[in-house]
Parts: structure tokens; C-alpha cells; sequence
């Protein structure tokens, strides 16, 4: 019978089995979901085409088959950015630890959390940092930490507000900043909702994990989640 | 003359709209399902643009690509990818394709690109014409 160690081990080789299964079938479907896509848009566009080179049509006719069809196009422009995010996310259980870019993180995330944040009706902004910041990271922990981090904003804003996620450097390390905009806040006010909700000593623990540390900017308001060393 | 094009794509619900939309716009398009039939209509046809398809079950796009290139050598391809695919288009790329493009493509986007395919083989037809006749001329001492 295994003990300690070497089951904890194989545990952990078994989850790690257990994500990259998760993501590969996602993957699949993703593009198998843009083929779809893909069809729809050309027999969408095929119509279209038809419309234009109809004479015939009348022009009240024509303008509602025109209308519909853009409503067409829009929604499949819009699910295949929905696909192409969750392609990425998808793929970020490929390996264990990989090299990270914070700016591709943070945009990534900031897509895929929009949904949360528009339930909540508070608006999701990315800064991208000039720089290109890479880190060494477990790629879905990190992506598990920064929704962490929205939620507790989600939880703690008002309607209206805003979230900007800007990745930063320091000579210490880099980070990745949550500006908190909200309408007449007091950050003191804020720090007391935001440590008060529950996700808030998850997100303490998992800054810890990856070896970072969680630090409340008063002056901003910013949540500021510190990483470890940027690569060369 | 209008550019002739060979659309290669496993999905017969893609390939169809497409063709006919690249038909609208002047093209002469035939299409295939799979790589073994493109490189049999390759083989008994002539076409200026192949536009293929990345990932099919049988022959896939980048074996479909070499036997092209080899077969011949002048004719343009054009990949056409998925996102899981791009890795693979780019070594398409460094096989001699075109360009490639994602799907789901933009039918305006995909006719530029077989243009100007279509004008790069025309310019290695007139150079290898050119050279000819200068190795005509150079051996009849004319």
C-alpha cells in the first residue's frame, strides 16, 4: 500500500492527468465549434450575395433579409471570439508549468471573466503593460487566482463600476494590478468589504502558492497580486 | 482568363458556399473532400491556387502540401486553419504555401489572397519564360 509521499505524489500526477484530459476534449471542441461556424458564416454570406444580386427583390425585403443577415454575422464573429478564448484557456492545460506573458494573460482572462462581471453589471477593463513580463507559472493556477481576485472585486463593487487589470513590472519582481473604480468609494470602505468576503483568504492562500503576495494600495484603489521574478 | 482555384476542405458544408461565393467573384472553382482527390485533380488539371484545408481525416493538409509542391512546384497554396492549427500552417509556410488564413475566413480576404497568389506564379512563369528563351537564344548563338 502506497504511503505519504508517493501517493501524494501519484495524486497529483492524476489531477494533472485529470485538467490536461479536460482541456484537450475542450480544445477539440472549440474547433470543431469554429467548422460550424465556419458554415454558417459562408451560407450566411452565401445568402447575402444572392440578396445583392437579386434586382428583382423588393427594397423593404432586401433591407430585412440585409438586417438579419448582419445579426448573422455579428453573433458569429462573436462566438468565434468566444471559441478562440476558450481555445487558449483550453490549451493552458497542456503542460504542468509553463512561460507565461502577463499582458496575453491578463486580456485572456479579462474575456473569459466578462460574463461574471456583466451579471454584476460592472465593467472588466485590460491595460496591457508595453513590456512583454513572462512568468514561470502553473498556467490554470495562475488563471484560478486572477478570477479569484475578480470575484472578491465583483462581490465588493457597486453596479457600475470598473475593474482595470494592468500588468505591471517592479525591480522586485511583477504583478498584476486591479484598479478599483467606483463611483464616490472610500478605500478604506472597499478594503473592509473586499477582506470581509469569503474568497478573500482563498486568494491569500493562492498568492502564496505561487510563491507571490497579495498588497492592498490604498492610493488607486489597487488590489496588487506580486509575482515571482520576471524571466529574461 | 479566369484564376482557377481547387478548394480542399473535408466539410462539404463549408466547401460549397464557398465556391459558389468565389464563383460570384470570378473565379473558376472546383472542390474536393480530401487530399488524395485534390492531388488527383492537381494531376489531371491545370489550376493557378490550391486553397487547403489544415487538418482532414486521410492525407492532411501538410502531407497534401508537399505532394503538391512536388508534383508542381508552381502552383499556389493558400492554408486554411483553425486555431489549433497555426503551428502547423506556418511549418506549411516553410514548405512553400502561400500564406494561410483562419477560419472562419472572410470571403473578401480569401479572393485578395488567391489574387495575389495567382499574380506571384504568373511572375515565376514569366521569369522561368524568360530564361528559356535567353538559353534558346545563348544556344543558337542568335
Amino acid at each position: 500500500m502506497k504511503k505519504g509521499k508517493a501517493l501524494e505524489t501519484e495524486v497529483a500526477e492524476h489531477k494533472q492527468e485529470e485538467i490536461a484530459f479536460f482541456g484537450k476534449i475542450t480544445a477539440a471542441a472549440t474547433h470543431e465549434m469554429k467548422n460550424v461556424l465556419a458554415i454558417i458564416k459562408e451560407t450566411a454570406g452565401l445568402m447575402e450575395d444572392l440578396v445583392i444580386l437579386s434586382p428583382e427583390m423588393p427594397a423593404s425585403l432586401r433591407e430585412k433579409c440585409q438586417s438579419t443577415l448582419s445579426v448573422i454575422q455579428n453573433q458569429i464573429k462573436r462566438g468565434v471570439d468566444i471559441s478562440d478564448h476558450l481555445n487558449w484557456f483550453a490549451h493552458c492545460t497542456d503542460v504542468p508549468t509553463a512561460s507565461m506573458d502577463l499582458s496575453t494573460t491578463a486580456a485572456q482572462m479579462i474575456h473569459l471573466a466578462q460574463r461574471f462581471a456583466r451579471l454584476k453589471g460592472v465593467v472588466l477593463e485590460v491595460e496591457p503593460s508595453e513590456a512583454s513580463i513572462t512568468v514561470q507559472v502553473r498556467p490554470v493556477f495562475l488563471l484560478m487566482t486572477l478570477f479569484t481576485c475578480i470575484r472578491c472585486c465583483l462581490n465588493a463593487l457597486s453596479p457600475g463600476s470598473r475593474i482595470v487589470l494592468a500588468p505591471e513590472e517592479f525591480d522586485t519582481g511583477s504583478a498584476f494590478s486591479f484598479l478599483l473604480k467606483e463611483k464616490d468609494a472610500r478605500p478604506d470602505a472597499l478594503f473592509s468589504a473586499l477582506s470581509a468576503d469569503a474568497a478573500w483568504s482563498d486568494l491569500q492562500q493562492m498568492v502564496a502558492a505561487l510563491e507571490g503576495a497579495v498588497q492592498w494600495v490604498p492610493d488607486g484603489p489597487c488590489i496588487r497580486l506580486q509575482l515571482p521574478e520576471p524571466l529574461a | 482568363m479566369k484564376i482557377r482555384v481547387l478548394l480542399v476542405d473535408d466539410e462539404e458544408a463549408f466547401v460549397e458556399p464557398l465556391s459558389q461565393r468565389l464563383w460570384m467573384r470570378g473565379f473558376d472553382v472546383e472542390t474536393v473532400l480530401n487530399g488524395e482527390a485534390a492531388l488527383e485533380t492537381i494531376g489531371q488539371n491545370e489550376l493557378d491556387v490550391v486553397v487547403l484545408d489544415v487538418l482532414m481525416p486521410g492525407k492532411d493538409g501538410i502531407e497534401t502540401l508537399k505532394e503538391i509542391k512536388r508534383m508542381r512546384p508552381l502552383l499556389q497554396v493558400i492554408m486554411l486553419t483553425g486555431h489549433a492549427t497555426v503551428e502547423t500552417a506556418i511549418e506549411g509556410m516553410k514548405l512553400g504555401a502561400y500564406d494561410f488564413l483562419m477560419k472562419p475566413t472572410d470571403v473578401e480576404d480569401l479572393a485578395n489572397k488567391i489574387v495575389e497568389a495567382h499574380s506571384i506564379k504568373k511572375d515565376h512563369e514569366e521569369r522561368i519564360r524568360k530564361a528559356e528563351i535567353d538559353r534558346i537564344v545563348q544556344s543558337k548563338g542568335w
